[in-house]
C-alpha cells in the first residue's frame, strides 16, 4: 500500500519559486523515480500536496469552452494560483457561490508547466477547497512559520558552516530531520544556490506573516486583561453578578461579544470560577 | 480421439508415481478429467506433474518465508494447537490451528484437516503454501501438503524457542509471536467470566508499560498490584482486530522486581507516571504497526466518500448489514454518523473515524445540519458536501489507538477535543526563536 502524500504548509513565496522536478532530476534511476508529481522547494521540501489556508481575491472562467477556473488565494508573501475544471463540483460550489475576497483553505496538488522552455510556472490543482474563519488561518500561518524556521534553522547552519562533503554526518548539526529529508535540503542548497543572503530575505517574510496575527490577539488580551481586572475591583468577597460587570464593561468600549468570549476564556483559563450561576468570582 | 486404455493408463501412472508422492487414485483422477477435455497423454502427464511436484522447492527458514509462496517445505516444532470447528460450503469441518517455531522465529500454521499434532512435536511440513491471515503469514497444510513427524533431540525444545530475547515495549511487534521485557503494571481490572463447562473464574486484564509505550494484557491467574514493577518471559502475544495484547499463561515466567533497592528503577517508574499524554508527531508513528493510547494534533483535510448515516445495533454498537447484527440478527437499530476522515499534522497523514457523539464536541452546526438533512432523506453527496465544508480545515486533537495494517494507517478514536486557543503562547514561542534565528544570521 503506498502512503498518502503529506500535505505540505508552505508560503506562496517558497510554493512559486519551488520549479526543480525531482522526478526529471531522477530520470535515469529508476529506483527513484515515482508516477507522481514531485518539485523540490528552496527550503528542501519534496512537495507532492500542500494545504495552504489564504484568502482568495479573484476568481475567473476561461478556456474554449468556458470550462476552467483560476483563482489567486493570496497569503502574506505572495499569492498562489489555482486551476480547476469546472466540473469539480465541490470546488466550483466554494469559488463561484462565495463573492471574494473570503478566507480559504485548500487542500491540493501542485503542477508545473513551462509556457515558453527557460520558464517554469507552478499552480495548485485543488482537491478540496472550503470557506474558513480567521482562527483556522491563525493556526495555519503559526504551524507554517514553525515548519518554515526548522528548516530555516537547518539551512542556515549547513550554509554557515561551508560542509563540502554534505554526506559527512559529522559535520551536520544537531536537527530533528532524517536522513532522507536531509538529502533533499542537501540537493535544495546546491540546485537554487541558497545563500545566507537568501535565509534572511525568506525570515523577513516569515516575520510579515507573524505579525499579520499579532493585533487580533492583542485586542483579545487586552479585553481579558480588562474583565479580570474589573472582576477584582467589583468583588467584595462574594464575586461579581454578570449582568453588573457587563454594563461596567460596556461603559469602558467594549462590545457584548468580546466580553462574553473574554469572560469564557477566563473561565476556561481557570482564572475566575462560576459559584453560582450568573456570579464570576476572580482566583 | 483414440481411447487410453486403462492397462496403458496404469503405466503412466507408475511413471508419475515415480517422480510425486501421490496415490494411484488421485493420479488416475487427474489424467482422467485432463483426457475428457482432449489434452493428449504426453501434456496430461506434464501438467500432473508440474502441478503436484515441488521440484525446486527447498526447506526454508520460518524468517524467510513470505505471504502467497507455494510449495515450500518448513521444518520446525508445533508450540501451540488447537482444533477449530469451523463451516465451508455450509459443511462442518475441523481443522487444526497452531503457532510453529524454529530458531529464527515463529510462524502460524493452518491444517485443513484433522490431525494428531499435539504440542511439542517436532514436524516436517512438505508442500505447503503461504498467505497472510490477521496480519500474519500463515502456513496452511492443504489436502496436496504432508506432514512428516520426527524425533529430534537436537532441535530446541519449546520452552528454548519460547524464551525470546528481551526487548522494550515499543519494540514488541505482532510477528514476535512471544515477547519478553519488564514493564509496570498501570491498569489492572479483574473480570468474571463463564467457561464452557459452566465453572465461574476470574481473569485480570489490564494495561503493562514502561517508558517506551504500554500494551493490554490478560491473565487467568494474576497475584501483582497496580504499580509494582514485573517482568515476564515468553508471554504470548494475540491480536485482536490487528492490535495486539499479551497473554500470560501457564507458559509464562512472571516475577516482582524490586524496584526500592534501584535507583534506577526508581526512576523508570517515575518517567511512566510523569509521561502520560505527549503530543505524537504522526512522522514517527507512521512506520509503527501499532501504539497504544496516542495523542496527535492534526488538521482534518479531507472527507472520504465512503463517509455517510449508518445503521447501528442498539445491543453492542455495531453497524448493521443488510438490516441485520452479525451477532444479534434482526435487532432494534438507531442511526449514527460514520465519517472517515484524512488527519494530517505536516508530518504525516492518518484515517480517523468519527461518529455523532465525536461531531457534538467538534461543532454544533454540522450536527444540526446533519440532522436537518436525515429527514430530508437527502443524497450522499449533500452529506459529503456538509461535513467538508463544516470539517476541512478544523484542528482536531484526538486520541486512541493507532493500527497500520496492510490497508492503511487508522486511529481507532477514543476522545476528541478541539485544542484550546494557545495563540498567545505559541506567538511568544514562534517570535522568540525568529529572534534567535535572526542574531544567528546577523552574527555571520
Amino acid at each position: 500500500m503506498t502512503d498518502r502524500e503529506v500535505a505540505h504548509r508552505l508560503f506562496s513565496k517558497e510554493f512559486n519559486e519551488s520549479v526543480f522536478d525531482i522526478n526529471n532530476f531522477y530520470l535515469k534511476d529508476e529506483s527513484q523515480r515515482s508516477a507522481q508529481n514531485y518539485m523540490l522547494s528552496p527550503l528542501g521540501r519534496k512537495i507532492n500536496r500542500v494545504y495552504v489556508v489564504g484568502t482568495v481575491t479573484e476568481v475567473d472562467i476561461f478556456g474554449t469552452e468556458n470550462n476552467l477556473i483560476k483563482a489567486r488565494l493570496v497569503d502574506s508573501s505572495g499569492a498562489f494560483i489555482i486551476y480547476s475544471n469546472i466540473f469539480e463540483p465541490q470546488v466550483t460550489k466554494i469559488l463561484l457561490d462565495i463573492e471574494v475576497p473570503f478566507f480559504a483553505a485548500v487542500v491540493g496538488k501542485i503542477n508545473a508547466y513551462s509556457p515558453d522552455n527557460d520558464k517554469i510556472l507552478v499552480s495548485i490543482l485543488p482537491e478540496v477547497i472550503n470557506e474558513v474563519d480567521t482562527k483556522v488561518r491563525d493556526n495555519w500561518i503559526m504551524s507554517t512559520v514553525e515548519f518554515s524556521l526548522n528548516r530555516l534553522n537547518i539551512l542556515s547552519d549547513i550554509v554557515s558552516s561551508n560542509i563540502s562533503d554534505l554526506n559527512d554526518e559529522g559535520k551536520i548539526p544537531e536537527n530533528t530531520f532524517n536522513e532522507n529529508e536531509l538529502k533533499y535540503i542537501n540537493l535544495a542548497i546546491e540546485k537554487y544556490n541558497i545563500s545566507s543572503k537568501y535565509i534572511k530575505e525568506f525570515t523577513k517574510v516569515v516575520k510579515k506573516s507573524i505579525e499579520s496575527i499579532e493585533i487580533t490577539t492583542t485586542l483579545k488580551n487586552s479585553a481579558e486583561n480588562v474583565i479580570e481586572s474589573l472582576m477584582i475591583e467589583l468583588d467584595e468577597g462574594k464575586g461579581v453578578v454578570y449582568s453588573d460587570l457587563m454594563e461596567k464593561a460596556k461603559s469602558l468600549g467594549l462590545s457584548e461579544t468580546a466580553i462574553d468570549d473574554a469572560a469564557t476564556a477566563l473561565l476556561s483559563k481557570g482564572r475566575c470560577y462560576e459559584p453560582k450561576i450568573g456570579i464570576l468570582r476572580p482566583i | 480421439m483414440e481411447k487410453v486404455k486403462s492397462g496403458e493408463l496404469k503405466k503412466h501412472i507408475e511413471e508419475i508415481k515415480e517422480k510425486i508422492e501421490l496415490n494411484d487414485c488421485d493420479i488416475k483422477r487427474e489424467l482422467e478429467d485432463l483426457i475428457k477435455y482432449r489434452v493428449p497423454l504426453e501434456e496430461a502427464k506434464k501438467t500432473v506433474l508440474r502441478k503436484n511436484s515441488f521440484a525446486g522447492s527447498r526447506t526454508k527458514n520460518i524468517d524467510e518465508i513470505e505471504p502467497n509462496m507455494k510449495g515450500i517445505n518448513i521444518v520446525g516444532r508445533i508450540i501451540k494447537t488447537q482444533k477449530k470447528e469451523i463451516k465451508v460450503n455450509n459443511k462442518p469441518l475441523i481443522i487444526d490451528v497452531g503457532v510453529l517455531g524454529d530458531e529464527t522465529g515463529f510462524c502460524q500454521f493452518t491444517c485443513w484437516y484433522k490431525t494428531s499434532l499435539v504440542e511439542d512435536d517436532y514436524v516436517h511440513f512438505k508442500n505447503v503454501f503461504t498467505n497472510k491471515w490477521d496480519n500474519r503469514i500463515n502456513v496452511n497444510v492443504g489436502k496436496k501438503s504432508f506432514i512428516r513427524k520426527k524425533s529430534n533431540n537436537q532441535f530446541p525444545t519449546k520452552q528454548k524457542l519460547m524464551n525470546v530475547k528481551k526487548k522494550s515495549i515499543a519494540e514488541i511487534i505482532p510477528d514476535d509471536f512471544f515477547a519478553t521485557s519488564k514493564g509496570i503494571i498501570l491498569q489492572l481490572f479483574h473480570r468474571k467470566f463463564i467457561d464452557e463447562n459452566g465453572t465461574e473464574s476470574t481473569y485480570a486484564e489490564g494495561f503493562i508499560g514502561d517508558n517506551t509505550a504500554k500494551l493490554p494484557f490478560k491473565s487467568k491467574i494474576f497475584n501483582f498490584d497496580i504499580g509494582d514493577l514485573v517482568y515476564f518471559s515468553s508471554a504470548f502475544i494475540e491480536l485482536d482486530d490487528d492490535l495486539p495484547y499479551l497473554i500470560f499463561d501457564k507458559n509464562t515466567k512472571i516475577s516482582k522486581i524490586d524496584q526500592e533497592k534501584d535507583e534506577k528503577l526508581k526512576k523508570l517508574r517515575y518517567d511512566m507516571v510523569n509521561k502520560t499524554h505527549e503530543i505524537a508527531q504522526l512522522s514517527d508513528l507512521v512506520h509503527r504497526i501499532y501504539f497504544y493510547d496516542v495523542l496527535i494534533e492534526g488538521t482534518i483535510l479531507y472527507i472520504k466518500p465512503e463517509s455517510g448515516f449508518i445503521r447501528k445495533c442498539f445491543e453492542c454498537n455495531k453497524q448493521l448489514e443488510a438490516n441485520k447484527c452479525n451477532i444479534h440478527g434482526v435487532v432494534e437499530n438507531y442511526t449514527d454518523i460514520y465519517v472517515k476522515a484524512v488527519l494530517d499534522d505536516g508530518t504525516g497523514a492518518i484515517n480517523i473515524v468519527l461518529d455523532l457523539k465525536h461531531l457534538e464536541i467538534i461543532s454544533d452546526k454540522v450536527v444540526t445540519d446533519l440532522k436537518v438533512e436525515l429527514n430530508n432523506d437527502c443524497s450522499k453527496d449533500e452529506i459529503i458536501r456538509i461535513l467538508t465544508s463544516n470539517l476541512v480545515g478544523i484542528n482536531l486533537l484526538v486520541n486512541g489507538n493507532f493500527v497500520n495494517n496492510s490497508y492503511e494507517k487508522f486511529l481507532i478514536v477514543e476522545g476528541v477535543s478541539v485544542p484550546q486557543d494557545q495563540t498567545d503562547y505559541k506567538l511568544n514561542y514562534l517570535y522568540s526563536r525568529l529572534s534567535k534565528l535572526e542574531g544567528h544570521l546577523s552574527d555571520r
